[in-house]
């Protein structure tokens, strides 16, 4: 029984499949729930037989309406739907065919969109930046979904992107173009300018910065700045050095006449201003200027010392370096003495005389006024020589010595209170000593003193 | 032939021996200010730099030399060690020869001048005394004279010489430290006089408190004395 129903159904539907007329949609005309940015659009059909007629019921939310179609053959028909406002809007198309059976097409769907997408652009905006990494923060308004986003950055190739991404922009102006298209084809597009300034940045090395600094008056000394490159390049860097002459900021350049005060510039070709020899300074990149300055001041006063740099690039703006402040001293004591101790041969023998130091020879007692001095009076004592453990002591004028020659008849004999070695002796000044001791005859032990070498300022009361 | 190398061997020990190697000792020092006006019951600072451009480092031992009758000396640190980087505070100078900047030592002196001096001009004489003294032979040490005028000028009346004289003088040296200062905290001071060195330790905070204690009494004396004056007064009037 059950095969013979399933025998019927199947000779049923075979005859139904061949009296009823089968359409199918063929090109232009849209694919089922396709967008468009036409106001218009075509509904073309085929069937497998011939038709007497067809039309096409059109509707969307509001209602619908049947239009009659055309044709170019009893199988081909087609339909222009125009004049459309934007919205959804669904369609079936019905067809009669000789026999007068019809049939009707799957229901399709279109939506038709002529506005633009609306582009909001968050970031970047119409400003200056500091930092070449700059968000791309964008949005879009549209009925359709949107399909690609497209940048183009100060007229290069557009770059597919998915908001929000960043770009690296490069330095002074530039511009970005947005391109955005829905889903119905519309393609809308936005620029901003916008500038990015590249940045020095600068530090002053020496002197540093954090502490004052002490200089002799009419003594040189190097004044070192760096220029670091960031975010681009900074094109032709110069730094000029200041001091605060009119302001309580750095703010006058160091002047190249020598002699000038407070300071000057005491270089072979000087100049306040220099140039980086690095020029132009890419991004990264980094130059040091360097002056020589002779610290003139009479005033003996402090002042605050900077290097302003600047780039012939008009988006990189000038910076100064943080000031450091120094301070202008007339002079000082200065001593280096080139020894610890005097020693002799050990052990010496009682009773005798004349026994010269170990370095005599080798001129190493020597004493050294150190360049910054003042003109400088040096003054020389000593103390027996001592042995505690014994209590036996070598009295101090059986050391001598002399300031000329290494020549014992040219010595003085050590006392213990001080007498002049050298006086007003100018800065940068080595004076060479000469020691010798006389042992009388005394018991033989190990026997220590000591020698004090004073300086004073020129002028001052001696020891 | 190894008697000679041996003979060599000798000679050229005996040689070394013979030789003293040069060490150097480098002090330097700035008195960043050597005279002040000031008035009589104030208190003033000069500051001195030290700096010892070597490797080695040595001990500077600061002692007053001269000081008026009766004023405050406060050095600090008065004993510290000094290398070519020192401990505590410190200022950066520039040495033109070694075309370097190294930090320099910072002591201070604090200078009271008592309340009833006299107006005039005085002198404080200090010593600073740097080296080891740990060598065979002579040891070397290097001396600096510090000397401060103080030009007092508001005063009970004008002085007519120069300080330095025989009187005895008070010194407070501040010692931070059993030995060499390296925390620059001030804890301690000791008193010596021209006349014979008293080295007590005392608290700086009770040194000052005794001079109050001693005020108060004499005014509660005169206080006191007040009273009985009226009371008798009163007895005498009313009686």
């Amino acid at each position: 029984m059950l095969p013979a129903l399933g025998f019927f159904i199947m000779v049923l539907m075979a005859y139904v499949a061949v009296a009823i007329p089968a359409v199918e949609f063929k090109e232009p005309t849209l694919p089922n729930n396709s967008y468009t940015n036409l106001n218009w659009t075509y509904a073309n059909i085929t069937s497998n037989e011939d038709l007497n007629q067809s039309f096409i019921e059109w509707g969307n939310s509001s209602g619908f309406t049947n239009v009659s179609m055309l044709n170019d053959s009893l199988t081909n028909w087609y339909v222009n739907m125009t004049d459309l406002a934007d919205g959804t809007y669904n369609y079936t198309i019905w067809a009669e065919n000789p026999a007068g059976e019809w049939n009707q097409s799957i229901m399709q769907y279109i939506t038709v969109d002529t506005v633009l997408p609306a582009i909001y652009i968050i970031s970047p905006e119409n400003t200056t930046y500091a930092n070449k990494v700059i968000d791309l923060n964008t949005s879009a308004v549209d009925s359709s979904p949107l399909d690609v986003w497209q940048y183009s950055l100060n007229g290069n190739q557009n770059i597919s992107f998915v908001p929000n991404t960043t770009i690296t922009a490069s330095g002074g102006a530039n511009n970005i173009t947005l391109y955005v298209n829905d889903s119905a084809g519309n393609l809308n597009s936005s620029i901003i300018y916008f500038t990015l300034n590249t940045t020095m940045e600068v530090n002053l090395s020496e002197p540093i910065t954090t502490q004052t600094t002490l200089y002799i008056q009419n003594t040189t000394f190097l004044v070192n700045a760096t220029v670091l490159c960031r975010q681009g390049g900074c094109g032709n860097i110069a730094g000029t050095l200041l001091y605060n002459g009119s302001s309580g900021e750095p703010d006058t350049p160091i002047s190249i006449t020598a002699g000038s005060e407070p300071f000057f510039i005491n270089e072979t070709s000087p100049a306040s201003t220099k140039s980086c020899n690095e020029n132009p300074v890419p991004e990264g990149g980094f130059c040091i200027l360097t002056w020589i300055i002779n610290a003139t001041d009479s005033t003996l006063s402090s002042w605050k010392l900077g290097v302003n740099f600047s780039s012939n690039l008009g988006w990189t703006a000038s910076n100064t370096t943080p000031y450091a402040l120094i301070s202008i001293e007339n002079c000082f004591v200065d001593i280096t003495v080139q020894w610890a101790s005097i020693e002799f041969e050990n052990p010496l023998i009682p009773n005798t005389y004349e026994n010269p130091a170990l370095g005599n020879a080798g001129e190493i007692y020597n004493i050294t006024i150190n360049p910054g001095s003042c003109d400088t009076d040096i003054y020389i004592k000593g103390t027996n020589m001592e042995n505690n453990s014994l209590g036996y002591s070598l009295g101090v004028g059986n050391l001598t010595w002399s300031n000329t020659s290494n020549a014992y008849s040219s010595s003085f004999n050590m006392t213990q209170t001080y007498e002049a070695l050298r006086l007003e002796t100018p800065s940068a000044t080595n004076i060479t000593t000469w020691y010798w001791i006389n042992v009388p005859p005394i018991y033989a032990a190990a026997y220590n003193g000591t020698v004090y070498i004073q300086g004073v300022e020129s002028g001052s009361a001696p020891p | 032939m190894e008697a000679r190398l041996l003979k060599i061997l000798i000679i050229i020990s005996a040689t070394m021996a013979m030789i003293q190697t040069a060490d150097a000792f480098n002090l330097g020092m700035l008195q960043k200010s050597s005279s002040v006006n000031v008035s009589a019951g104030e208190t003033t600072t000069f500051r001195v730099l030290f700096w010892n451009a070597d490797e080695n480092g040595y001990d500077v031992s600061i002692n007053k030399i001269n000081a008026p009758k009766n004023w405050l000396i406060v050095i600090h640190p008065n004993h510290f060690l000094l290398n070519n980087n020192p401990e505590g505070f410190a200022e950066r100078i520039y040495l033109p020869g070694a075309k370097t900047t190294i930090n320099a030592k910072a002591m201070d002196v604090y200078i009271t001048v008592p309340e009833r001096e006299t107006m005039g001009a005085y002198e404080i004489v200090l010593n600073a005394i740097a080296g080891d003294g740990k060598s065979t032979g002579y040891s070397l040490f290097q001396e600096r004279k510090i000397i401060f005028k103080v030009d007092v000028v508001k005063g009970s009346e004008q002085k007519t010489n120069v300080s330095g004289d025989n009187e005895p003088q008070r010194t407070v040296i501040i010692d931070t430290s059993s030995l060499i200062d390296h925390s620059g905290e001030i804890n301690t001071y000791s008193v010596n006089t021209n006349s014979g060195e008293i080295n007590e330790n005392y608290k700086s905070t009770s040194y000052v408190q005794s001079n109050e204690k001693e005020n108060k009494k004499q005014y509660l004396g005169l206080l006191l004395m007040a009273i009985v004056i009226l009371f008798a007064w009163g007895i005498y009037k009313y009686d």
